[in-house]
């Protein structure tokens, strides 16, 4: 009821009512869930890119974060008989399921993110290994250059054992920390479930259990965001105009609240990564080239974002702002809500 | 010796929590210290202060799967108002009277109209949600964060008198406060009749259809007061926050000795329960087991406290 | 055959402890086959338990049970039914939800591969019950049936289930005139087939039509097997007893002048144009059989809709709720006392002040003290039987339980209370003490009314009495000497007036 009532709106206020017209192309974008802003802006993004670049029209269908989900959107996509649905799975069994089903329908498929086993369709792969590992040179680097004296012992929040996540986000990132400080240790992993109140709770307990963390990575924003909101209450959070005093909380996504405590000089959450434009673009492309019979159905192909890795010392806040504006539509001014 | 025999439940619970600090004590250097209490504490508060009202509401034989919902709504209403120029203390009182109708509503239908609660709270629990992902909406983004004024976080996080965190000293008052209904209050008294028998209590005169409707209400209004709470101390509001917020209430009861079926219970037990939760969650976080065991490990509290203490039952009943 | 073989079951030194009480104290008896065996003794003398034990709901903490020469111990009800032994309880144990089909293969239905099977003796069940009451057909729901027709459905049952012992606990407790003179029939029909019976029932005129022998219980010990011939039924009493109970109307000692209640032309679906006065300090009854409206005239002024007109004190009473009944002075003391009476799981002290708080709030609060010394004040007056004012009322006796209901009442302090059959299912000792405190409160200056199906009630009771039959008041007389108890069962029974 209530995740119909997100898809009615969301889909009432992006899509133009399903008018399929034989001359229009159709797309069907499926979230992995639309409870983030990472997915709500990648929909808006969809969207954007089909009808201006395309005139097609978009349809989209939220995943709910299940499997199950996931694949009923699927399937109710195919009775639409759009022309192309791009797919953000939640696990690689599914992956192939959707895929094979879209196929046999004659109607072209995207996957994102969750690298496929089956490699028979498109897949768009925002490069985010190297933004992580990146955030965690950074970290490193910037944090031994203030606080040389203290070995690094680093803090993990993530999604609760998601292998992709293992290879595009947490992994790099301690690799990064490594390259730069061999000794760094891993004191402390657990899962954030993706929500800020959690993370909040369980990296109380965690600082709590090791007061020695000094570099904390959250699998997406929110969940960092909660560790910042642990580190305020226990009185630590805190940077000296950029130099970190107590930790260095990394991120990734890239949203507008992120990006507000990320460009507070005074805030231990510094560094982030994200792409919503490229992704969203790549898959509308990669969907109307495939539908209008210039690219292979079936063929597998690795079609590379970027995803770009922003941090307080290396990213100008003219930059964040328009990272901002390109992913998530930001109208407001970064500076301006600063200086609030 | 008459409170051994008066509650066995209460009494494992004791054994357990005190097993529990014990061992944690020995198990993990970091335990012991007013911070990690202050930690649990903390994260129990929001479970406690719903679940004090939610347990009188049991004990009349009805509950409240909705409190999720209103928490995240009463969240994000608090927040957007605040952004948008409302002043803190003002926003607070609409979003609890706010709060109170969606307890309104739970008593409209449960209570009045007579539909079963499991049915009739969950059509709240997706309403409320739905309306707070409208209001994130409203507002532009998955959650409200940017542009929440310095005191909309100040009020959650300014201790009282500089020492206890605010959400602990309402939950120590809400315990408080339905301990004494539950002992010294005709609410109470009723309450408790109500969920023994209800024909008898209507024919005993008790308002039954008022008191049911009441404890809804006010199970909503902990539940706004909670999320303002929350939303203020983590100085986010997010619309999805409390999801399975209603099982964690409910099984914080039900650990205390509350009849789902009415009657029987006590806000004290109710505590007691949580806490053994809290504890166990926070142990295992400090000794850096990884998440599914605590899973495993919550599921197995409920279980093997409830044999437990139906063993003693038995012993004293034998 | 010698005297072993006659006896079907063999009771040897039975003893059952319950924390703090002992509920049997070593009870010895045997039971011929093909007799109607009863059991008697006052409420709490231990014959629930002795059933429960009997019929395998409990195990015994001592002794033992001989079932046609050899050891009873059954687990589990099912267990004594498959060896035989079948039980109607007291409190009806039915399905409302369910026809009267599903609940005669309820337990004993067949299974194939896990799904139930219909029970084939159908055919049985419905020649069974046509001959106790045609209305009643196998596809009927329970729950739209009358207590009468559920109880019959009961016995149904057990005879379905071929049993060669039959418990009957208070079969007709619940049953109107005729319908307990049919059951009695049946019983006897069932010995003759050779069927042994143990049969319970406070109703001691019914001891004497049905019974062969009798087992006497007090405070759960034997006092004795006697056979019933010859014996009188003031023997009898005094076996339970150990003091002769003899109830003779004692007309309350109130003028009885002035009306405090006007009923006139009172009428609902089922009752038609019903007109009675009450006399403060007056003990009114009504009587009729099951089914005459008595029970609908209680409703009525307890809240429940009607068309006509009812006076308190000269004033036009309208109220929608219980609860506007009890605020204009009136008090019920319902007829299903577990179901609308007590709240089991609360103790005696918690029961007590329910029905007005106010007499254990001080300064707006509850105080523990008063609600102590109101529970020691009641246990007191009425003498309920408990370990102490914190036990719960559900593991009471059905008499205490009753008292605790008719304390609840006394302590709104009702000018007008309601008494829907005060003492149905409760022992005579007690029922003599329920009696007294009625008559006490008509002294008072209090005004009762006593619905009752047992006519020894409202005659030794009531100062006039209202014969109901069909939803009418056929007559209403005053109680005294010329009263013929064979011209009331003739008004009843639809005699015109």
């Amino acid at each position: 009821m209530k995740k119909l009532l997100t898809t009615a709106v969301v889909a009432a206020g992006l899509t133009a009512t399903a008018a399929m017209a034989d001359d229009v192309l159709v797309l069907g974008k499926i979230p992995y869930t639309l409870e983030h802003s990472y997915h709500q802006s990648i929909v808006e993004m969809f969207a954007d890119h089909a009808d201006k670049y395309y005139g097609a029209k978009t349809i989209v269908v939220d995943g709910q974060a299940n499997s199950d989900t996931t694949l009923s959107a699927v399937e109710n996509l195919i009775a639409q008989g759009v022309d192309g649905i791009a797919l953000h799975s939640p696990d690689i069994g599914m992956t192939a399921a959707a895929v094979a089903k879209a196929h046999a329908a004659g109607i072209p498929i995207t996957t994102t993110l969750i690298y496929p086993e089956t490699k028979n369709a498109p897949h768009i792969a925002p490069q985010e290994a190297l933004s992580s590992h990146r955030e965690g040179v950074v970290a490193a680097e910037k944090w031994i250059a203030a606080n040389p004296d203290k070995p690094i012992e680093i803090a993990i929040l993530d999604f609760g054992g998601f292998e992709q996540v293992v290879h595009l986000r947490t992994g790099p990132f301690v690799a990064g920390v490594k390259s730069i400080a061999p000794d760094a240790k891993v004191v402390a992993q657990q899962n954030g479930f993706g929500n800020t109140v959690k993370s909040m709770e369980i990296m109380l307990d965690i600082l709590q259990a090791n007061p020695g963390v000094n570099i904390i990575f959250g699998g997406n924003d929110d969940m960092a965001l909660g560790a910042l909101a642990a580190a305020e209450q226990l009185g630590r959070g805190k940077m000296d105009n950029g130099v970190p005093l107590t930790e260095i909380i990394a991120g990734v996504d890239g949203g507008e609240n992120a990006m507000i405590k990320i460009f507070d000089p005074n805030s231990s959450f510094k560094l982030t990564q994200g792409q919503v434009r490229d992704n969203a673009r790549a898959e509308v492309d990669t969907l109307v080239a495939m539908a209008r019979g210039e690219l292979a159905i079936d063929a597998w192909m690795e079609i590379p974002t970027l995803s770009q890795e922003i941090d307080y010392w290396n990213t100008t806040l003219a930059g964040a702002q328009r990272f901002l504006q390109e992913n998530f539509k930001f109208e407001g001014n970064l500076a301006e809500l600063l200086a609030n | 010796m008459r409170f051994l025999h008066a509650d066995p439940q209460k009494v494992v619970l004791i054994g357990i929590l005190a097993a529990l600090i014990v061992g944690l004590t020995f198990a993990s250097p970091h335990f012991l210290s007013v911070t990690n209490f202050t930690n649990v504490l903390l994260k129990v508060a929001v479970i406690v202060i719903i679940a004090s009202a939610a347990n009188l509401l049991m004990v009349t034989g009805n509950f409240d799967l909705s409190v999720g919902s209103v928490l995240a709504f009463s969240g994000i209403l608090h927040a957007y108002m605040s952004k948008h120029g409302v002043a803190i203390e003002l926003s607070i009182l609409i979003t609890l009277i706010v709060a109170m109708g969606w307890g309104g509503l739970n008593a409209l239908t449960v209570s009045v109209i007579g539909i079963n609660p499991v049915i009739a709270t969950v059509g709240t629990l997706f309403i409320a949600r739905g309306f707070a992902l409208l209001i994130a909406r409203w507002d532009g983004g998955a959650n409200i964060m940017l542009g929440l004024p310095r005191d909309f976080v100040d009020f959650g996080r300014d201790p009282v008198f500089g020492l206890i965190p605010l959400a602990i000293v309402v939950m120590v008052a809400a315990v408080g406060t339905f301990i004494f209904i539950e002992k010294k209050t005709a609410l109470g008294r009723k309450a408790y009749a109500i969920g023994a028998n209800l024909k008898s209590a209507k024919l005993s005169g008790i308002n039954t259809v008022g008191i049911v409707s009441l404890l809804y209400v006010l199970v909503a209004l902990f539940a706004g007061l909670s999320g303002v709470l929350q939303t203020s101390r983590v100085g986010l509001a997010a619309p999805t926050v409390g999801k399975g917020l209603e099982f964690d209430v409910i099984v914080a009861i039900i650990l205390g000795g509350t009849s789902m079926l009415g009657g029987v219970g006590s806000t004290f037990g109710m505590l007691l329960g949580a806490l053994v939760v809290g504890f166990t969650a926070n142990g295992m976080v400090l000794l850096g087991i990884p998440f599914y065991f605590q899973t495993i490990a919550y599921g197995g509290i409920l279980i093997g406290t409830l044999l437990l203490s139906r063993k003693f039952d038995a012993k004293a009943a034998a | 055959m010698n005297g072993q073989d006659e006896n079907i079951i063999e009771i040897r030194g039975i003893e059952k402890s319950f924390p703090g009480v002992k509920a049997l104290k070593g009870v010895s008896f045997g039971v011929k086959r093909g007799t109607v065996h009863c059991i008697v003794g006052e409420n709490g003398a231990g014959k629930s338990t002795f059933i429960k034990i009997l019929t395998g709901a409990q195990p015994a903490t001592r002794g033992e049970i001989k079932l046609g020469g050899k050891p009873f111990s059954p687990h589990h009800v099912s267990d004594a039914i498959h060896q035989g032994i079948s039980c109607l309880y007291q409190e009806l144990n039915i399905v409302d939800e369910l026809t009267v089909e599903e609940n005669i293969s309820l337990g004993q239905e067949k299974h194939k591969f896990l799904f139930p099977q219909k029970a084939d003796n159908l055919e049985k069940a419905g020649a069974i019950l046509a001959d106790f009451d045609s209305t009643v057909s196998l596809g009927d729901r329970v729950g739209s049936l009358s207590v009468a027709q559920k109880q019959i459905v009961e016995i149904t049952r057990a005879l379905v289930a071929e049993c060669s012992v039959l418990v009957m606990d208070e079969p007709t407790a619940a049953l109107s005139l005729g319908e307990t003179t049919k059951i009695m029939q049946v019983i006897e029909r069932l010995r003759e087939a050779g069927m042994t019976i143990i049969f319970i029932s406070h109703k001691l005129s019914e001891i004497f039509e049905i019974g062969d022998t009798v087992t006497v219980l007090r405070d759960g010990e034997m006092v004795g097997t006697q056979s019933l011939e010859g014996m009188s039924q003031p023997d009898l009493v005094r076996m339970m007893l150990g003091k002769v109970v003899a109830e003779e109307y004692i007309p309350s000692t109130g003028a009885r002048d002035q009306a405090v209640l006007e009923a006139r032309g009172v009428s609902t679906r089922k009752l038609k144009d019903v007109n009675f006065d009450l006399m403060k300090g007056e003990i009114l009854g009504f009587y009729g059989l099951l089914g005459a409206g008595k029970t609908e005239v209680a409703e009525v002024l307890f809240g429940h809709e009607y068309r006509g007109e009812i006076k308190r004190d000269g004033r036009v009473l309208r109220f929608r709720t219980e609860r506007d009944a009890l605020r204009a002075g009136f008090a019920l003391v319902p007829e299903e006392r577990r179901e609308e009476g007590i709240f089991g799981l609360l103790s005696v002290m918690r029961n007590i002040p329910l029905m007005n708080l106010k007499t254990v709030m001080r300064r707006g609060l509850v105080s523990g003290k008063a609600e102590r010394d109101l529970a020691d004040k009641y246990i007191d007056l009425l003498q309920i039987a408990t370990s102490g004012r914190n036990h719960p009322v559900a593991l009471l006796s059905g008499g205490n339980q009753q008292k605790v209901v008719i304390a609840k009442c006394l302590n709104r302090d009702a000018d007008i209370i309601l008494m829907d059959e005060p003492t149905r299912g409760v022992d005579i000792g007690a029922k003599q003490e329920i009696h007294n405190i009625i008559r006490d409160l008509a002294n008072k200056g209090k005004s009762v009314i006593v619905f009752s199906s047992e006519l020894q009630e409202i005659t030794g009771l009531c100062d006039r009495m209202v014969l109901m039959y069909d939803g009418m008041v056929r007559e209403t007389l005053r109680n005294g000497d010329e009263l013929s108890t064979d011209y009331i069962l003739e008004v009843v029974a639809g005699k015109e007036a």
